[in-house]
């Protein structure tokens, strides 16, 4: 059995074929939301799915790699964003290490954790790299913080905070409920890791 | 939806077009790396200038207008606002357009910072219209990525137009099944996890025989692997790329020394 830190053991031969197939359900997903006119994207829900099927490593990649497909494809300002999800890939192993995903509402807290890894890791890239602005609806929000007063840091910090709260409470919750019905026998098969070595998902 | 569903990738005979991608990164990256060095207007302007010209040299310009160029045009309107209305370090000075308080040193920042985005995304944007993935991939595995990385990023490509259809088709199935997908804000995420669920179910079954395939054709085997592709370069091309990177060292002499 590998532990956490185990970089190369996550990539078995499932974990290299399960990786485009969870980016690509990352970016059919954004779809869904875009065609239901939805405020959220749930462009995660793989990337979460991959760390409780594969775990940390595996998770980043994912992360990482779908904003390069979606900066490939449409909008190249998104690849930056690729460290934020990188990121909420290990942070998201690592929820799953400690057990967090074996009921729903461990899955819920995790809601809570995913958009405060990711709003710390994108506020910097926002200033950085985009001096403020993302191009996204967080924006108005930004605008909004910093009419109240707010630093530029504080105010793309909360505005990322509150837009992502929602979308990555839902993602994760709908990450728990897919993984929960996979039949453990076909878990079994990726190179998923938990602390106590009992199945990601009960 | 037009966006995911199709490559960047425009094809053609062009100059650019013929380049060795590895030239054609190593450019990208060149061009980056001079944005985050210059800092005044107008030598951001002609790199910006620059990155377009090589983007019309391609051929590929409007493609580059339809894909990006909307998405920016957004971007730069919110870093107007957010740097010219709202946020400004320097102090209390502004002046008046009309209704508005515009902060200068905020409006000057919001220029910079636009033509520096547009010089650095023109020059990716440039690598990928006029490179054909395959290639990219391949060049990039030259460089010494694990082919691991090049089947990761082709296979991801390659799914990403299959999984739009299949959410697409998911979203007909169930709605003739009476799922709702109008109405509100809450009746349209209850129709969510119906829609989610089968995406996943679906592709995961494939997993196992796409593996399967991929060992039974010696993917995984530690011998070097040959190219059904090859990758041409023009005679001039490694003393272009020297040049490139030579002059980063020649940008960041004149920042430091005050001429830029």
């Amino acid at each position: 059995m590998r532990g956490f830190w185990d970089f190369r053991g996550g990539f078995t031969s499932m974990a290299i074929v399960l990786i485009p197939i969870t980016i690509a359900i990352n970016t059919g997903l954004h779809f869904i939301t875009v065609a239901l006119n939805l405020p959220i994207y749930l462009d995660t829900i793989g990337t979460i799915l991959a760390a409780i099927l594969a775990g940390p490593w595996v998770a980043a990649v994912v992360g990482l790699l779908t904003n390069v497909v979606i900066g490939l494809v449409t909008t190249p300002t998104a690849i930056p964003y690729g460290l934020t999800n990188a990121a909420i890939g290990i942070t998201a192993g690592a929820l799953v290490y400690f057990g967090l995903y074996r009921h729903i509402w461990g899955a819920a807290v995790a809601g809570l954790v995913l958009p405060l890894v990711g709003a710390t890791i994108s506020a910097p890239i926002t200033v950085v790299v985009f001096g403020g602005a993302s191009g996204t609806g967080s924006d108005a929000v930004t605008a909004f913080f910093l009419a109240t007063g707010d630093t530029l840091v504080g105010a793309v910090l909360k505005a990322g905070f509150l837009v992502a709260l929602i979308d990555k409470m839902i993602s994760s919750i709908f990450a728990y409920l897919v993984a929960k019905n996979i039949p453990s026998t076909y878990m079994a098969k990726f190179p998923g890791v938990t602390r106590d070595r009992k199945p990601a998902v009960a | 939806m037009a966006g995911p569903t199709r490559l960047l990738f425009q094809p053609g005979g062009s100059l650019i077009h013929r380049v060795h991608p590895a030239t054609k990164l190593l450019y990208a990256v060149a061009m980056t790396a001079y944005g985050i060095v210059l800092d005044q207007v107008l030598p951001l302007l002609a790199l910006a200038g620059l990155s377009v010209l090589v983007i019309a040299v391609g051929g590929v310009f409007r493609a580059f207008v339809r894909t990006t160029f909307r998405y920016l045009v957004v971007l730069f309107v919110f870093l107007f606002i957010i740097r010219g209305l709202f946020y400004d370090p320097g102090g209390a000075e502004t002046f008046s357009v009309g209704p508005l308080d515009l902060k200068p040193a905020g409006v000057v920042f919001a220029v910079e910072m636009s033509l520096r985005i547009t010089a650095m995304v023109g020059a990716f944007l440039a690598v990928i219209l006029t490179t054909h993935p395959a290639d990219l991939v391949q060049a990039i595995e030259q460089l010494g990525a694990s082919p691991r990385v090049g089947y990761i990023v082709l296979a991801t490509l390659q799914l990403t137009p299959e999984m739009v259809d299949r959410a697409r088709r998911i979203m007909d199935a169930q709605r003739s099944r009476g799922l709702r997908t109008e109405g509100s804000l809450l009746i349209r995420t209850r129709g969510l996890f119906p829609l989610v669920a089968p995406l996943f179910y679906g592709s995961l079954m494939s997993v196992e025989a796409k593996a399967m395939a991929l060992t039974a054709r010696g993917f995984f085997s530690q011998r070097k692997k040959t190219h059904i592709r090859s990758l041409g370069m023009f005679a001039w091309e490694p003393g272009f790329r020297i040049a490139l990177v030579a002059l980063l060292p020649i940008l960041i002499g004149f920042r430091v020394a005050g001429w830029l």
